[in-house]
C-alpha cells in the first residue's frame, strides 16, 4: 500500500515542482498568476484587516491614544527645535557680522515693542552700562535699522528706521546721490530732498552716507522700489524699501562709535 | 470691582501690549489695550480713583513710548474725568454701548496724537494716517467686548 501511494504520489510532485519551477523560472507566466489572484487576495487582506480590528478594537483604541499624546509631544518637541535652529541660524548671521564687521558692536536682544501706533521702536535688554549711548546707531547683520533715543542702566529704547521723527543721510551706492531718508510709519521709508536731475532709479542700493557721526558710512539701508515727484515740484522723492524687516527684530547690534 | 482687581488686569493688558500684542497687528495697526484700561476704570470705578487711575495708566504708557512724554497722561485724565461725568447723566450697561464710547474715545486720541506728530513736522502719508487713526480706533473698540468677557469669566 505504501509503494502504490508513493507510485501515484511522484508524479504528482513532479508535476507541482514542474509548475513552481516555471512559475519562478518563466517570468511570462508570473504576470498572468498575480492578475489572478490580486482580487480574491485584496478581499481576503481587507477581510482580514477589518476581523482584526473588530477583534482587537480595545487594543487599538489605547494604542491610538498612546500614539496620539506621543505625536502631540514630539509635534512640541519638534516646534521647540524648530525654534531653537532658527534663533541659532539668526544668532550664527549676528556673530558672522560681529567678527566680520569693522565697527565694534555690542549684541541685544528685544525685549519690549512700544504700545502705541504713532512711533515705531522697540526696547532691548543692554544699556548704559554696556556702554551705550543716545545717538548711537542700531542695525542686524542685514543693515542699519534705527538709532538709540533713550538708556537706563540694562535697557536703551530705539527709534526704528521707519518713524516719522527719524532722518538719516542716505547715499545711493551707483550713483553717490545723497538725500535725507525718513519713516513714514509704514513698511517703506521715504527719502527726501533729491533734486530734479538726480541720478536715481529703482533697484538702487542706498546706504547710509556717514555724514553724520553716529552711523558710520556704508551701512546698507534698503532699495529703491519707486520715484515720485514732491507736492511742490521742486524736488523728488524715492520710496526705499528698508533692507531690514523692522517688524520682526527679535536681536540687535548697537554700533560703538 | 474693586482697584486692586482693576489694577492687576491693567497690568496683564499692558504687559500684553508691551510684550505680543505686535503679533496681532492688522494692517500695521494694534489696539491700544492702555485705552481700554483707563475706559474699565472710568465706567467700574469712583470719580477721584479713576482719574488718578488714568493718570497712572498714562505715566505706564508714556514710559515705553517714543515720542513726546505727557502726551497720553493728559488724554487719558481728559478722557477719564469726562467719561465720569458723562456716566452721571447717560447710563453706559451693555457692552456695545461701551465697544461704541471706546471707539469714540480712541478715534478722538488718534487724531490728536496724530496731528500732535504732524504738526512737531514730520511727514505721515495720508494713508497711513488715516489708516491708524480710523482702524486703530475700530480696532480698539472690537477688542473690548471681548476682554469684558474674559474679565466676566474670571472674576465671576
Amino acid at each position: 500500500m505504501f509503494n502504490l501511494k508513493n507510485k501515484k504520489l511522484i508524479p504528482f510532485l513532479v508535476i507541482v515542482f514542474l509548475l513552481i519551477f516555471l512559475s519562478i523560472s518563466i517570468t511570462i507566466l508570473r504576470a498572468p498568476i498575480l492578475a489572478v489572484s490580486r482580487q480574491p487576495f485584496s478581499l481576503f487582506t481587507f477581510l482580514q484587516r477589518e476581523l482584526g480590528g473588530l477583534l482587537f478594537y480595545h487594543h487599538n483604541l489605547v494604542e491610538n491614544e498612546r500614539l496620539s499624546r506621543e505625536n502631540e509631544l514630539l509635534r512640541y518637541k519638534l516646534n521647540a527645535l524648530n525654534e531653537i535652529y532658527l534663533e541659532n541660524a539668526r544668532l550664527k548671521n549676528n556673530l558672522s557680522f560681529k567678527q566680520t564687521s569693522p565697527f565694534r558692536v555690542i549684541a541685544a536682544r528685544v525685549i519690549i515693542r512700544p504700545a502705541d501706533n504713532w512711533s515705531s521702536g522697540l526696547v532691548i535688554d543692554k544699556g548704559s552700562s554696556q556702554g551705550i549711548k543716545k545717538g548711537q546707531a542700531v542695525c542686524t547683520f542685514l543693515g542699519l535699522a534705527g538709532r538709540i533715543v533713550e538708556t537706563t542702566g540694562s535697557t536703551a529704547k530705539v527709534m526704528l528706521l521707519n518713524d516719522p521723527n527719524l532722518g538719516i543721510s542716505g547715499l545711493v551706492q551707483r550713483s553717490r546721490q545723497e538725500g535725507l531718508v525718513c519713516g513714514t510709519l509704514g513698511a517703506n521709508l521715504i527719502m527726501k530732498y533729491l533734486p530734479d536731475d538726480a541720478d536715481i532709479k529703482t533697484g538702487d542700493t542706498i546706504i547710509s552716507s556717514g555724514l553724520n557721526a553716529a552711523y558710520p558710512k556704508g551701512l546698507l539701508i534698503g532699495t529703491v522700489v519707486d520715484i515720485g515727484r514732491d507736492f511742490s515740484g521742486l524736488s523728488r522723492f524715492a520710496v526705499v524699501k528698508p533692507a531690514v524687516d523692522l517688524s520682526n527684530i527679535e536681536e540687535a547690534l548697537v554700533i560703538i562709535p | 470691582m474693586k482697584l486692586s482687581t482693576l489694577t492687576v488686569i491693567a497690568l496683564a493688558l499692558g504687559l500684553f501690549q508691551l510684550t505680543f500684542l505686535h503679533y496681532f497687528k492688522v494692517f500695521g495697526v494694534q489696539p491700544d489695550l492702555f485705552l481700554v484700561s483707563v475706559i474699565l476704570a472710568s465706567l467700574l470705578l469712583p470719580e477721584r480713583r479713576a482719574i488718578i487711575f488714568s493718570l497712572a495708566v498714562g505715566i505706564f504708557k508714556d514710559a515705553f513710548t517714543l515720542n513726546t512724554f505727557g502726551l497720553d497722561i493728559l488724554l487719558f485724565g481728559i478722557w477719564s474725568f469726562l467719561i465720569v461725568k458723562a456716566i452721571r447723566k447717560v447710563s453706559i450697561e451693555d457692552n456695545l454701548s461701551r465697544a461704541l464710547l471706546l471707539f469714540v474715545v480712541a478715534l478722538l486720541h488718534n487724531i490728536i496724537s496724530g496731528l500732535a506728530l504732524a504738526y512737531s513736522g514730520n511727514f505721515i502719508p495720508p494713508g497711513i494716517f488715516l489708516r491708524a487713526v480710523f482702524l486703530g480706533a475700530l480696532y480698539t473698540g472690537l477688542v473690548l467686548p471681548l476682554i469684558l468677557k474674559i474679565i466676566k469669566v474670571r472674576i465671576s
